[in-house]
């Protein structure tokens, strides 16, 4: 079964939407700036709820936001 | 580092501050067990509350802005973690305790000294007592236990919010 990894685009939509700060979207969506720090570095995935509030941070749809990667895993 | 790093950084360093010495004192001088514990429980209730009065202070702008929020899925996902660890940690520790105080019983002194009938009688018919302080001993090592799986707790949320800063 292939790993499915999911890429997310928030820190180079940050910087299109005014050089909005890590601080400034989480307070926006209610997370923390680790938390922000996190989704960035994509050492965490968010739930679909949080996922939505990103992408309605951003005012845009989800999957501009989030893209699925396949990478071949163990078999 | 966040708010929740910080406390958790605090809470470790407290605890260590705190039951160190007291662990040390209570296997050095058992008797003294009750104002040893007493010292070392207001002594962390004074830590924290230190601690909390000074971060109030400290963030009371934000949360005049309402900048202070809640904590979000990634902190309850740390902390879940963490209580999983600190939760099979403690449950080892009293598993193994256990193990050790059955083990600890005479059961040969036992079933040839009385008749098997009287073995839910107290202690000195069974033909064997143990001393105070081997009982405080015994209570400590539990307790140590606890206070190990707390430490634990802090730890792991420490390491996780590190591997997020770091990573």
């Amino acid at each position: 079964m292939d790993k499915i990894v999911i890429h997310n685009r928030i820190r180079e939509l940050r910087f299109q939407a005014g050089e909005m700060t890590q601080q400034s979207l989480a307070e926006r969506v209610g997370i923390t700036r680790q938390t922000v720090i996190a989704l960035e570095k994509g050492k965490y995935y968010p739930s679909l709820e949080l996922a939505f509030q990103i992408a309605r941070a951003f005012a845009i749809p989800l999957d501009e936001v989030f893209q699925i990667v396949d990478t071949p895993g163990k078999k | 580092m966040g708010f929740r790093e910080k406390n958790a950084w605090f809470c470790l360093v407290s605890i260590l501050v705190v039951f160190v010495p007291y662990f040390y004192f209570s296997f050095q001088y058992p008797m003294e067990h009750i104002s040893v514990f007493l010292i070392t429980v207001v002594g962390l209730i004074l830590l924290l509350a230190g601690f909390h009065a000074i971060n109030a202070i400290a963030t009371n702008s934000n949360r005049e802005s309402g900048a202070a929020i809640n904590p979000d899925e990634l902190d309850k996902l740390i902390e879940l973690g963490a209580a999983k660890w600190a939760g099979v940690v403690l449950a080892a520790t009293v598993l193994i305790w256990c193990w050790f105080a059955m083990l600890s019983v005479p059961i040969d002194e036992i079933s040839s000294t009385v008749n098997p009938p009287s073995i839910a009688g107290t202690m000195n018919e069974l033909g064997f007592t143990i001393s105070p302080v081997q009982g405080l001993f015994w209570v400590n090592l539990l307790f140590a236990g606890f206070v190990v799986s707390n430490l634990i707790y802090y730890g792991k949320i420490i390491v996780s919010y590190r591997g997020i800063s770091n990573g």
